[in-house]
């Protein structure tokens, strides 16, 4: 596709805006005057329009410009290639911890749990009135929701002149408050109120996520300290094959027990770490001089899948998430987020991904205000406001870290 | 609350029978029970449930009852129930007593029953089945008022007579209250 000279008043918004005063989308817009350029046949060939277009292009094999880079001036001897690329970001939230929408602006989320007191059958004879009872109970659990805020601003020459360029500096403004959005929804997702108090420790009684909750609310296994298990190696990093079999098959069964081999309690995902992952898919091997036909992750993944058929859950999911590495490998993410465990080294998560068991509401999504003209500050200015909750466990200890340990046995 | 039993999330497993009873919970029937409505004639001292409690009149209207105290008597005993009620200002858990100025149900130690009912244990205590069950006063620091206990500790506490434990101790939630089933032959 052509690209309009960085000298032409023919801007992407007057394409746009004639692609919607003929109600046809932009791409058969450009692809009609295209079309009124280079083919004979087509209606307008060559009219005043469309030489003014074609005067206007500039040949070139890249894609239309989207206003910023009109910003930059370049010259004719200069190849550019107009795409506005977008900075690296990922977020995790939504990928782990289930979330379910609605409320508006509220302040707790509640929900409750019932379990009954079962009883023991009592021996019945033909005119006996002794009778074991049973009960029924109920509780209620709660998490708070919280609203937060963001804004954009741009001032009133600054908008003339993105106009000037056709630059929406407002959209992009509203993107990078999205973006915001995304890490505020992964701090609530999985550290909770951690960091409102402006410290960076988790306080007693604070409201947590999915990584950082306090023991009773998880079942934490270190295996530093483990009694599970025999190891001579208690780091991942340096375990054999049947130590790493011993311990996540070992992992398995604990959560299993835990949830009573309630099919439709057992885990669904095991979050590992990036550095952990790497070590896995080193060899798995017998003996030292056994054969090498499968990386440690492949032989786990295909045993857990093995053990979870059998007990008729369903299939483990090894997946990603970067905050559970040690801080020193957290890498470009805020260090809010980071929770390494009980011997900073690495935690891992084994847990079902399901809102029957564990979720999080997000009250009020990020809703925006108005856009409206500041007079005070000669600007134009947007509010955005969300009511974010934190994960709600219904079955405390049912999430299960699994924590690095620190002996390597080496 | 929670001055005798500490409650914590209840139990989430219900495959154990006789595990998940709440204090002041019916646990067995036999015959007629004998349960009357009472009513708190101390507001501002709240009763829970599973509580032994002390009886301090009896009218052709209710029972009125109170937190006990050094002048308990098995004739003035009587054990709380857990009834159905609602709470104003629940915030998480499971409901512990009955509210302010409302009507719950008690009954009466000394009243003919074969009825078994779970209640709140002391501290480190550690009945045995067919043990003898003791009330505590508070006369002293050594007993918590309302509070069921193995033996006589610091000889201030009432015996219930004929009454015993019906069962070993057992936490319905994942706190650090333990309760226990008391039964009248």
């Amino acid at each position: 596709m052509s690209v309009i000279k960085y000298d032409s008043n023919y801007t992407f918004n007057d394409a746009m805006k004639s692609a919607e005063a003929k109600k046809v989308s932009l791409v058969e817009f450009i692809t009609a005057s295209e079309k009124m350029i280079e083919d004979p046949r087509f209606p307008g060939f060559l009219d005043a329009q469309t030489k003014a277009l074609h005067s206007a292009r500039k040949i070139e094999n890249v894609e239309f410009r989207d206003g910023a880079e009109a910003v930059f001036p370049y010259n004719g001897f200069t190849v550019l290639d107009l795409n506005i690329r977008r900075p690296l970001f990922n977020t995790f939230a939504m990928k782990h911890v289930p979330h379910i929408y609605g409320g508006g602006a509220v302040e707790t989320d509640k929900g409750f749990f019932m379990n009954y007191a079962i009883q023991k059958g009592r021996l019945a004879s033909g005119n006996n009135n002794k009778v074991n009872l049973v009960k029924a109970n109920v509780e209620t659990l709660e998490a708070p929701i919280l609203p937060i805020t963001l804004g954009l601003f741009v001032g009133q020459i600054d908008l003339m002149k993105a106009q000037t360029i056709g630059y929406d500096v407002i959209g992009v403004e509203g993107e990078a408050v999205r973006y915001s959005y995304q890490i505020e929804l992964d701090k609530f997702a999985f550290v909770g109120h951690r960091g409102i108090d402006g410290g960076t420790t988790d306080v007693t009684g604070m409201a947590r996520g999915l990584i950082n909750m306090v023991a009773g609310d998880a079942t934490i296994s270190d295996i530093e300290t483990s009694t599970l298990y025999t190891l001579t190696h208690k780091k991942f990093q340096t375990m054999t094959t049947a130590e790493l079999v011993d311990v996540f098959v070992g992992e398995y069964n604990a959560f299993a027990a835990n949830v009573v081999y309630q099919q439709d309690k057992l885990p669904n995902k095991w979050l590992l770490y990036p550095s952990l992952f790497g070590a896995l898919t080193k060899p798995a091997y017998l003996t030292s001089a056994g054969t090498v036909f499968k990386s440690h992750l492949e032989y786990l993944e295909a045993q857990i899948s093995v053990l979870s058929k059998k007990y008729g859950g369903p299939e483990i999911m090894f997946d990603l998430l970067p905050y559970l590495a040690p801080i020193a490998e957290l890498g470009n993410f805020d260090t809010l987020l980071s929770e390494d465990g009980t011997n900073d080294t690495g935690r891992t998560i084994l847990y079902r991904q399901d809102p029957y068991v564990m979720r999080t509401r997000l009250a009020l999504d990020l809703t925006p205000g108005a856009l409206v003209y500041d007079p005070a500050n000669n600007g134009m200015r947007r509010n955005y406001v969300s009511f974010i909750g934190v994960p709600l466990v219904f079955y405390p200890g049912i999430v299960r870290y699994v924590d690095n340990g620190t002996t390597t046995g080496e | 609350m929670a001055r005798l039993f500490t409650y914590g999330k209840l139990n989430r497993h219900a495959t154990i029978a006789g595990g998940n009873h709440l204090p002041g919970t019916y646990y067995g029937a036999w015959g007629i029970q004998y349960a009357a409505g009472a009513y708190n004639t101390t507001p501002d001292n709240a009763i829970e449930f599973g509580e032994v409690v002390e009886i301090v009149q009896s009218n052709d209207k209710a029972y009125g009852v109170k937190r006990a105290t050094s002048a308990l008597t098995l004739a003035t005993a009587a054990i709380t129930l857990r009834d159905i009620v609602g709470v104003q200002t629940q915030t998480i858990g499971t409901v512990e007593g009955p509210g302010t100025s409302k009507a719950f149900s008690v009954i009466p130690a000394s009243a003919p029953t074969g009825w078994s009912v779970v209640v709140v244990l002391a501290a480190s205590q550690t009945p045995a089945v067919a043990g003898l069950v003791y009330v505590g006063t508070a006369t002293s620091v050594a007993t918590v008022a309302g509070a069921i206990y193995t033996t006589d500790v610091g000889t201030e506490c009432v015996a219930l007579t004929g009454w015993t434990f019906g069962g070993t101790k057992f936490t319905p939630t994942n706190g650090v209250g333990i309760c226990a089933v008391i039964t009248k032959l």
